[in-house]
């Protein structure tokens, strides 16, 4: 066995080697707390132990320690015979980025059917970027469960290959779960606005208003300006969350014929829409707004009168 | 009026079986902000030694096995 310079650790090596479970278990419980870099050397060898609790007690820490040091041991944990330990490796090769990791999760996941350990290792895949990622996560889409999809959709989002779009347009329009759809919105963002545009928009309708505060996000970060009308209506959703989203995304289109709109979420009884709406007004900096500018500048909420202040500077600097 | 001189209960339990403090875990006891967990000399388990409780959870929550039960009387919930 070989033997430590410090004393801590070599009490912990020597412990790790008792035969009782027990005491390997609360061996490892300890390596957390020794600062010695050879530390690592006795979290790989208790990833490999027989007994199933230390195995999972050292999955627990090896995000305290540094990934690199343990790929190897990481990826063949991947395939270890206890759920706990297979997530906490796919969780820390996600950490590490490390494009090499790939192969081996790809392979992992093939022959991983427990929906936990999948997402685990769809999310560790999702940013490494691999091609090869690109079917099976497709394939996952269909998956019953909901948490196995949207790290699919991460997945595909990540990869940013146009033919995906189709099937991301679907999976954000048709998914019954709203996380689900959700998450699709937001992976629309790599596309051209002509692809998605029209998805986007027709998801500013969503039933679930998460969904809709998304759309209104790509929508800005797609700087589709045909979206404008539908943004107009959407100031006037029924919660202030998809109001503020349709709203700020108006500012960034930099939509002149929505300041009317925009003065009337200027009056609004939401703070938080309020300063939003002076925020849009000031990015847009049109003198029409400035009406609506110089009436928030008595505003009773300080952030509103500050963004106000702010706006008219952008008012007359573009007078 | 009769006087209780010992409690028949205190608020932190520890399932014995479970308790893997005679294996050198400490855990519970390391995170009691008012030290009144002990190890049982006879038995190597942890267990409440004085009933003196913030209900702060810690051992609950960090035992590595779920040994530990912190009965939170039923005014404080």
């Amino acid at each position: 066995m070989k033997t430590y310079d410090d004393p801590e650790l070599q009490a912990i090596a020597i412990k790790l080697t008792s035969d009782d479970p027990g005491i390997r278990r609360v061996a490892v419980m300890d390596l957390v707390d020794s600062g010695e870099p050879e530390a690592v050397e006795l979290v790989i060898q208790a990833l490999q132990d027989p007994d199933t609790k230390v195995r999972q007690e050292a999955a627990k820490v090896v995000d305290e320690f540094e990934a690199e040091d343990m790929a190897d041991a990481l990826i063949s944990a991947l395939n270890d015979s206890d759920e706990v330990v297979r997530n906490s490796a796919a969780h820390a090769l996600a950490d590490l980025k490390d494009p090499a990791a790939a192969e081996p999760l790809l392979k992992a996941l093939e022959s991983s059917t427990d929906s936990f350990v999948v997402s685990g290792i769809l999310r560790a895949l999702k940013p490494l970027r691999n091609l090869g990622a690109q079917s099976p996560a497709l394939a996952r889409l269909d998956d019953p469960d909901p948490q196995v999809r949207r790290e699919a959709v991460g997945v595909i989002g990540w990869l940013k290959q146009p033919e995906n779009l189709p099937a991301l347009v679907k999976t954000a329009k048709n998914d019954p779960d709203p996380d689900v759809r959700r998450s699709a919105t937001g992976a629309l963002v790599y596309a051209n606005p002509q692809q998605v545009g029209q998805a986007l928009v027709s998801l500013l309708n969503d039933e679930h208003w998460q969904v809709r505060c998304e759309a209104a996000n790509s929508i800005s970060k797609l700087d589709h300006q045909a979206a404008a009308p539908a943004l107009m209506e959407a100031t006037k959703d029924d919660l202030w969350q998809v109001r503020e989203k349709a709203v700020d995304a108006l500012g960034k289109l930099g939509v002149v014929e929505a300041i009317p709109v925009l003065g009337e979420c200027s009056k609004d009884t939401m703070s938080n829409l309020r300063k939003a709406a002076i925020g849009a007004l000031g990015t847009i900096a049109h003198k029409d707004g400035r009406p609506y500018v110089v009436t928030a500048l008595d505003d009773p909420d300080p952030d509103v009168r500050k963004l106000a202040r702010w706006a008219i500077s952008k008012l007359d600097a573009a007078a | 009026m009769p006087i209780a001189n010992h409690h028949s209960s205190v608020p932190v339990i520890v399932d014995e079986d479970k308790c893997i403090a005679d294996k050198g875990c400490t855990v519970c006891i390391d995170v009691c902000p008012l030290d009144v967990l002990w190890i049982n000399e006879e038995t190597g388990k942890a267990h409440m030694k004085y009933d003196e409780c913030w209900y702060c959870m810690p051992c609950e929550a960090d035992c590595p096995t779920d040994a530990v039960t912190v009965n939170i009387p039923y005014l404080l919930r």
